[in-house]
């Protein structure tokens, strides 16, 4: 979808090959349409006279900076997450002539890409603006990523060199920016006419918007701070991409007919489930047939975690995995070895049927029965209906009542049987990720929000998912130093939820948002899982065999030395904080830390916590001293 | 020897088991080693450690009932199976 999106609107596809490209993806024509009347620009110039006439366009005076913000808050933009420098100085004369409009620094760019992104996510579709001077791109780039992999719609907003000097390769300007970031923007354009500054900024907000979201990259040259003149604001709303995309019914009949055909069907569900609004829909198809679910890649609970049909996080380590005869995956990317290790193609005799908006991911890496490329919510509500109106009511019920104790008895045991082996460490010190992990989720609000790191052992210890906690993490894009700006954007959509920032000590230190968390109030609790290591890498070197296994040695993980205190790190920047250390501290310290953040300010808890996934000398590190190597004391 | 195992928990996999579709005859310890360990332990089996214990032992193990912090395979395999991917790591047939 992104692709062909993106061809249309750069004129590399006409309308009747957009609609014929969408209808061999099995985009019903209606649709199709539908989608395409909304891309279309040549509204724009029609749209302008009578929406003047009507009094809905509004005509403004300003450069080409106005333009931008103008259309932005036109659009309902209110919040400005950025860094500063690089050209973008002049853009805040436009903020602050616009008091509506918000602006929250970050002291490095990737924080400020991470607040845009948070804010996205827990508003429930609002858009971000990160700004971002040039040279922060860089650091920018990796949170970046990591909306990408989210499909988190958001603006990245930079200054371009005056045209006067363009390309002439200057220090900031070694590399043309839009090439360096065209894998990961989901569209970008480079303002240098402006005449046109509107049109481009409304067009980035609607391609951003659009399903399925991501980043897109707006760029304004400097000569446009100086050239003044009028512009004309048109409604945001009139250039709206309808969602909802639906599959042909033939299509849905042939899915629904294979998930009622199979003996042990499972669902493998993934984040276009909860962008697309189908989690409550989700849930009943599940639940019409006694489908169990396993969550896919996916930085949402898109089913939530302790349904009783609920498998937990994928794995090819399950019986379920070898025993389906039909995988259904909807929203989800095909989980394979090429995103995590744990996963791998289903058993022979599973047939897959693979729903999701974007066709470069639908039958990606396994052979698939039949794919269809749909919005999940539309495909999930059409699937039910299907399924319904092809069984009689006493049909449907045997066939949801024969499965249903089978399969919510494993789940049950399951958990049960897991719970226990934790509890047999419960008060092992360091503390346990599933004993830090309980406790929180004990203690937080039932309808906390919850950023979660590259922590992919806590997540099946939180109650999370449609009506309880919200799960936002840990990121499928892995680019480290995410969950703290996340989790002030997040309070910033929501500020009336509790929000936790959980986070590895690894991935604190890559980057953090500690200086914005507590210059702008944002009354979050940061948990650091303080294990002293990088700790997955750690486990893979262990288990991986080779010379630092054998040798019991790992050369490049262990972060002890200097152990880092990090509740001081935190009061460096007037945040609260306490180390726990003994797992029977673990509930006050914790209810103190809310107390601090029902109060109006941030908190961090450094809690030791184990390490898991290897042997040998956990503390082993070179030991290297370039002090040492000095020949004289200088 | 998972007759003797199989108490609680254990109980609702084997009823899955049972009711579900028996996996391929195919399936022997070499093969089970290439879809199910060597992701983590290498082809060659480099990673795992040293293990001559007794199959029981082993089953604890893949079941998460040893403190190994290995991924869980609670029910994943059937009792030949287990016997097959202890013969193929070990080299010696159960006792």
């Amino acid at each position: 979808m992104r692709s062909l999106i993106r061809q249309y609107l750069d004129e590399g596809l006409s309308r009747r090959g957009f609609i014929r490209e969408l209808g061999t993806l099995g985009v019903s024509l209606a649709s199709a349409q539908t989608l395409l009347a909304s891309l279309s620009e040549v509204q724009a110039d029609t749209l302008s006279d009578e929406a003047l006439d009507e009094g809905i366009a509004r005509i403004v005076a300003g450069n080409g900076s106005d333009m931008i913000f103008e259309t932005f808050e036109g659009a309902g933009v209110k919040y400005i997450f950025h860094g500063c420098g690089g050209g973008t100085n002049r853009f805040f004369d436009s903020v602050l002539q616009r008091p509506g409009m918000k602006n929250f620094l970050a002291t490095n760019e990737g924080q400020a890409v991470a607040m845009a992104e948070g804010y996205h996510i827990a508003s429930g579709g609002e858009l971000g603006v990160a700004m971002i001077p040039r040279p922060g791109l860089m650091n920018a780039g990796g949170n970046i990523h990591n909306a990408m992999a989210n499909r988190s719609s958001m603006i990245v907003l930079t200054a371009r060199e005056h045209n006067k000097f363009s390309n002439r390769r200057g220090n900031i300007e070694l590399i043309e920016w839009e090439d360096v970031f065209d894998p990961f923007m989901k569209w970008g354009y480079k303002m240098q006419n402006f005449g046109r500054v509107p049109e481009f900024t409304r067009r980035a907000i609607k391609v951003a918007r659009t399903p399925p979201g991501g980043p897109v990259f707006l760029q304004m040259t400097e000569n446009l701070y100086t050239e003044t003149g009028e512009g004309t604001i048109l409604p945001q709303d009139r250039f709206e991409v309808a969602g909802g995309v639906r599959a042909k019914p033939e299509l849905i009949e042939q899915a629904a007919r294979m998930l009622i055909e199979a003996e042990n069907p499972m669902l493998v569900v993934g984040l276009e489930v909860t962008k697309s609004g189908g989690q409550a829909e989700l849930i009943e198809l599940a639940e019409l047939l006694a489908i169990p679910v396993m969550q896919g890649l996916s930085t949402f609970a898109d089913f939530p975690s302790r349904h009783e049909l609920a498998l937990g996080w994928f794995t090819r380590f399950s019986v379920y995995m070898r025993k389906a005869d039909m995988m259904m995956l909807i929203g989800s990317q095909m989980p394979d070895e090429g995103h995590y290790i744990l996963t791998g193609p289903p058993a022979e005799q599973t047939k897959i049927c693979h729903i999701s908006l974007e066709p470069e991911m639908l039958a990606m890496a396994w052979p698939t029965d039949l794919s269809i490329m749909a919005d999940a919510r539309a495909a999930i509500v059409d699937l039910t209906e299907a399924v319904k109106s092809m069984l009689t009511k006493r049909r449907l019920a045997a066939i949801r009542d024969a499965r249903h104790p089978v399969v919510t008895e494993y789940i049950v045991s399951d958990r049960a049987r897991k719970m226990k082996r934790a509890q047999r460490f419960w008060d092992r010190n360091p503390i346990t990720y599933p004993r830090l992990s309980t406790e929180l989720n004990d203690l937080l609000d039932d309808d906390a929000i919850v950023v979660s790191e590259s922590l992919f052992d806590v997540a099946p210890w939180f109650d999370v998912g449609h009506g309880r906690k919200m799960q936002i993490g840990p990121q499928p894009g892995e680019v480290l130093g995410w969950a703290t700006g996340v989790a002030l954007g997040a309070k910033l959509a929501q500020p009336d939820r509790q929000v936790v920032a959980l986070s590895g000590d690894g991935a604190f230190m890559f980057s953090n948002a500690l200086w914005s968390l507590s210059r702008y109030d944002a009354p979050v609790l940061i948990v650091i899982y303080n294990n002293k290591a990088y700790n997955m890498n750690w486990a893979f070197n262990r288990t991986g065999g080779g010379a630092q296994a054998k040798a019991k040695k790992d050369l490049a993980t262990y972060l002890g030395n200097p152990d880092v205190d990090y509740v001081m790190w935190a009061k460096s920047h007037g945040i609260a904080g306490e180390t726990v250390t003994d797992p029977n501290d673990l509930r006050a310290a914790i209810t103190r830390g809310i107390q601090a953040t029902r109060d109006g300010r941030p908190f961090l808890l450094d809690v030791h916590a184990e390490r898991w996934g290897g042997v040998g000398d956990y503390s082993y590190h070179p030991e290297i001293s370039i002090a040492g190597m000095r020949t004289k004391e200088v | 020897m998972i007759g003797q195992t199989m108490r609680g928990p254990l109980y609702a996999a084997a009823t899955l088991l049972l009711l579900l579709p028996s996996i391929g005859a195919a399936d022997n310890g070499s093969d089970l080693y290439a879809d199910f360990c060597q992701g983590c332990h290498n082809e060659d089996a480099a990673g795992l450690q040293q293990f001559d214990g007794s199959i029981e032992e082993f089953q604890g193990i893949l079941e998460g009932e040893r403190d190994t912090n290995m991924p869980d395979f609670y029910g994943v395999f059937g009792p030949e199976e287990v016997g097959a991917l202890y013969r193929y790591i070990t080299g010696s047939e159960p006792s």
